[in-house]
């Protein structure tokens, strides 16, 4: 009976997870109660579901994500990447540091000028030439995502075929099967609903897909799978692992991430219009030649979706497992000791609104020390962001710690890029020398499971 | 699980002499432990500890000669219908017969030129019952502690062999560990007996599952046979006899509850197809979706089927309650006057117990003691020698009906608790006793030897400050102990007093055999942990959760990743 009651529970409990993550306010009220209440929630279900704890204030969760060796993050997402480990589902031991390594050799040091050539010509290449009535942003920011996958990465997706989803061969097939396999990954373990049985059908389709792939790559090619090739010795085993989980990763949380942004955006006309302006100056600039003056204003955007993400950031919350026993928040009132076995659940929403992080947190920041990265801040592509001034950054956008998003910066560029690109196209007027139009959002952001599905944006 | 053997015998001839005789016989023991020398007992393949000592005469009483011993017990020999302790003597005959020959020679009524029959038939009259006896490590026996220490090593072994610096995945470093051991051990591993059921679940440390899993059984077969019963009747009415009918109002209620755990499941499963249509993954094919949709409908319907036995004794058990609720209540009822009664019986003893203490034992002074320090140095010179070390006390029980009831009560009670309430730590949370026995002798004297590790200021220790309500309810009953206050208050907190005392009450331990002077209590139990952990891996083909692989190897501190 009691197992009876456990599949029924966690259907309810997979309903309830997927309605809080898509109200970024309502999570906000929430997260701000624990936060106040109870800093480090211990769940009452310890018996039923395993002890759980929640993790609401901005230093303890900096706290345990920068705790790596205690608080895992391997067995959190071993069984959720069912492409294989790679980074994200390792702890700090031999193969992640070997795997990290080689991928952060891989990426070659022009990436992010790269990375913009690429969103600009998909952009240019996906989006209408006049928008008129509702357009699908994440359709979009999907589609370019796949040109990424193809262009930067090197996995033409020309030969994906599926019988899993019904999207015509390759360029839609990839699309889908990536959003299918993020889908798992954000989800809950095991993924409910079946969710887990079609990403494990999808893996094996896109497995089998990237192997074949990188078994016929050649190796002096300027792409990824031909720099890890090489970084790895020729390594297939790795490198498909690799190029399947961070390609998987990257589609998925550039597309959240976009989407979520930009609804945001939304919401705040003041800083819609600063995005508007720098965007179209950046255009301005760029056709009149001055590149540098032009990815300055790109950078803008670039810090206007950030904060824009803080209002629904791409991970609300974050597992961590405890592998022994420990104390959390010593030698304050908050001291909590942490059982071995447990799960605990960081919050980076309730982190970002902490008052004692971030100030004012309710207000939309235009000027905002973002230091995102202080560790990856010191190399020359710190393009994205303020420079560090070595302290633990406020937010916590793209995980922490040891197992901080080593693609933020290209993330955010993505972002930048595709955000000027559909800026400047939804804001064109609709008759030549006619007022320039202003973006709307036509329907309410929406998902498939745990994947952003579509975001109507209009224009008038 | 082991057992102990007490044999108290009175010396008839010179205890002194025997004494000598036992010191030399002992020294001999301990000179060859330290180049790990066999002995005769090592024969004896069920005996962990023995030990032969000499109470000293008291008023009206003669010199004792004491045999304790500590030995893995068996079922009683069908052939031969002899119980535990009478084989056990066997096998300590058939071991050691010169030295018992050599050491009962002195002893009352002992046949001169005895064979070893004579000799077999002569200790076990002498069997005396323990009224409190505490094995530190149940269920191990020295077989087992024998492979586990093997098995552990081998580990150690497994673990330096593998290479530096020790980083990966703890699941592959345990699964390399444990394929890198020798054939033996792995077969050893594989084949670990389970521990007795009161170890494997302990009450102490987790109430509620062990209750539940006490209860679990009980309850499902008396509330399937109740369904049964109703079944039977609803079925065919009349055809049972009329002492195990239910009456018409069961069958109904137990319709009734039918309908109404149908109707919650019924609208838990409309919820969760709701939330699951909601939810249905998109952009499927169509053999897709008939395959998700066969995979979940698949698992609703085996787990619903699975669920069904304990529904069915839910169902049983709430058709007897309807059913004997009369008698629940009267039960009920009458625990709870039973309860109450026992509580006010109780009082009333305490508090006359309380008053009679106060008029007869006004002061005691512990300070009074009078030491005996050529006796001192011959008890502290076996102290201390390699991880264990050995105490006898004899006291004197109190005067008084009401001293000696107490004493057996606490007694009966710390060895009934020890074993319901098991303590990883220990008895009284002190992790070092191996074994510890309580035993009432002649001449109202409470005799006490523990075969414990470390030294005894340590040992004492503990038992002054973690084990001090346990200490003080025992030894208050006896003459000269510090002052307790309602029993198990005061008494050994109050620790130098306590440990002169101890000191005082100690007889000089001459003859001394252990098995495994090597190991202390802890180094036993991580032994067997090492085993049953690496079994339990195995068993599940090492997906076990990552906090047991730590677990596991930060028993060896280098290897953590």
């Amino acid at each position: 009976m009691l197992a009876w009651l456990k599949m029924i529970g966690w259907v309810y409990f997979a309903g309830i997870f997927f309605f809080s993550m898509r109200r970024p306010r309502f999570l906000r009220v929430a997260m701000g109660f624990f936060r106040r209440v109870w800093p480090i929630f211990r769940s009452p279900f310890a018996g039923f579901a395993g002890a759980t704890y929640l993790v609401t204030r901005a230093d303890d969760t900096q706290e345990v994500l920068r705790r790596a060796r205690d608080f895992l993050l391997g067995p959190v997402n071993e069984k959720k990447i069912l492409t294989g480990d790679f980074i994200i589902a390792l702890d700090p031991e031999r193969r992640y540091v070997t795997e990290k390594a080689n991928a952060s050799r891989a990426l070659p040091p022009n990436r992010i000028l790269a990375l913009e050539g690429i969103v600009d010509r998909a952009a240019q290449q996906w989006l209408p030439a006049q928008i008129d009535g509702a357009y699908n942003v994440t359709l979009y920011v999907e589609r370019i995502t796949v040109a990424i996958v193809r262009d930067f990465w090197g996995l033409s997706p020309d030969g994906a075929r599926s019988e899993v989803v019904v999207a015509e061969q390759g360029f839609e097939t990839m699309r889908l099967w990536l959003r299918k396999l993020a889908i798992v990954l954000a989800s809950m373990e095991p993924a409910p609903l079946g969710i887990r049985e079609v990403g494990l059908q999808c893996s094996e389709e896109f497995l089998s897909f990237v192997r074949a792939e990188c078994a016929v790559h050649p190796q002096n090619n300027q792409d990824m799978i031909a720099h890890i090739l090489r970084e790895s010795g020729s390594n297939m085993d790795e490198t498909v692992r690799s190029i399947a989980g961070l390609t998987m990763t990257g589609a998925a949380v550039v597309t959240k991430a976009f989407s979520q942004a930009f609804d945001q955006l939304l919401n705040f006309p003041e800083a819609l219009d600063a995005a508007i302006a720098a965007s179209a100056e950046e255009a301005q600039l760029r056709a009149a030649g001055n590149i540098p003056e032009a990815r300055r204003r790109r950078m803008d955007v670039g810090r206007l979706l950030v904060e824009a993400l803080r209002f629904n950031p791409v991970f609300p919350v974050i597992p961590r497992y405890c592998v022994r026993n420990t104390t959390l928040a010593r030698g304050t009132e908050r001291e909590t000791e942490i059982t071995a076995g447990a799960n605990v659940i960081v919050s980076p929403l309730g982190a970002m609104f902490d008052p004692e992080a971030v100030i004012d947190p309710e207000r939309f920041g235009f000027a905002r020390n973002i230091q995102l990265n202080p560790r990856t801040a010191t190399v020359p592509d710190w393009d994205y962001g303020s420079r560090s001034d070595a302290t633990p950054g406020d937010y916590v956008l793209f995980g922490g710690g040891e197992h901080w998003c080593m693609g933020e910066q290209m993330a955010i560029c993505e972002m930048a890029s595709m955000g000027v690109a559909l800026l400047n196209r939804l804001c064109e007027p609709a008759l030549r020398g006619g007022p320039r139009r202003r973006p709307y959002r036509a329907d309410q952001l929406r998902y498939d499971n745990s994947a952003a599905e579509s975001l109507l944006v209009g224009a008038r | 699980m082991q057992r102990g053997l007490t044999l108290i015998t009175p010396i008839a001839g010179d205890w002194q002499a025997l004494m000598t005789l036992l010191r030399e016989r002992g020294d001999a023991l301990q000179a060859g432990w330290q180049n790990n020398a066999p002995y005769a007992l090592d024969a004896a393949e069920r005996l962990h500890f023995l030990s032969l000592f000499v109470i000293e005469p008291g008023a009206g009483c003669p010199a004792l000669l004491v045999l304790e011993g500590s030995f893995d017990g068996r079922c009683r020999n069908p052939l031969t219908d002899e119980s535990d302790r009478d084989q056990f003597i066997n096998e300590l005959v058939i071991a050691n017969a010169p030295l018992l020959r050599e050491v009962y020679a002195f002893c009352i009524n002992y046949p001169q030129n005895a064979t070893d029959q004579q000799v077999r038939e002569y200790l076990k009259i002498w069997k005396h019952d323990n009224q409190l006896f505490y094995v530190g490590c149940p269920g191990l026996t020295t077989g087992r502690i024998a492979e586990d220490a093997q098995i552990a090593a081998d580990v150690e072994a497994s673990v330096r062999n593998l290479n530096r610096p020790i980083m990966g995945r703890r699941a592959q470093i345990v699964r390399e560990i444990f394929q890198g051991l020798p054939r033996a051990s792995r077969d050893l591993v594989v084949n670990t007996p389970d521990r007795p059921f009161w170890v494997r679940h302990p009450l102490y440390e987790q109430p509620l599952q062990t209750l539940y899993w006490y209860a679990k059984w009980p309850l499902a077969i008396v509330g399937w046979a109740v369904l049964l019963l109703v079944l039977a009747e609803a079925w065919s009415p009349g055809s049972l006899p009329e002492c195990i009918t239910p009456a018409q109002s069961v069958l109904a209620a137990t319709w009734n509850w039918f309908a109404f755990f149908l109707v919650v499941a019924g609208v838990l499963t409309l919820f969760w197809l709701l939330i699951w249509c909601g939810e249905f993954p998109q952009y499927l094919t169509p053999r897709m979706t008939r395959y998700v949709i066969a995979t979940k409908l698949e698992e609703y319907v085996r787990t619903s089927i699975r669920a069904l036995p304990s529904f069915g004794a839910v169902l049983g058990l709430l058709a007897l309650a309807h059913w004997q609720w009369m008698r629940l209540w009267d039960f009920f009822f009458s625990a709870l006057a039973f309860l109450l009664l026992v509580l006010v019986v109780t009082a009333i003893v305490w508090y006359v117990r309380l008053l009679r203490i106060g008029l007869r034992e006004p002061a005691d002074r512990v300070f009074d003691l009078r030491w005996d320090t050529n006796r001192l140095a011959a008890v502290r010179e076996r102290e201390d020698r390699l991880a264990q070390s050995h105490i006898i006390s004899v006291t004197t029980i109190r005067l008084g009906v009401l001293r000696w009831v107490t004493l057996r009560c606490v007694l009966f009670a710390i060895h009934w608790l020890a074993r319901i309430l098991y303590n990883p730590l220990g008895l009284f949370s002190t992790q070092s006793i191996h074994f510890a026995r309580w035993t009432i002798v002649r001449g109202g004297r409470l005799l006490f030897i523990s075969n414990y590790d470390g030294g005894f200021g340590g040992y004492l220790g503990v038992f002054a400050t973690l084990g001090a309500a346990g200490v003080s309810a025992i030894w208050t009953n006896t003459e000269g102990f510090p002052r307790g206050f309602l029993l198990f208050g005061d008494g050994a907190r109050d620790e130098q007093p306590f440990k002169a005392r101890a000191r005082n009450s100690q007889v000089e331990s001459v003859f001394w055999y252990r098995r495994y002077p090597h190991l202390s209590v802890a180094a036993i139990e991580r032994n067997a942990a090492i085993r049953m952990e690496l079994a339990r891996f195995s068993s599940k083909a090492f997906q076990v959760p990552e906090a047991d692989f730590d677990v596991f190897l930060r028993r060896f501190a280098t290897t953590t990743p």
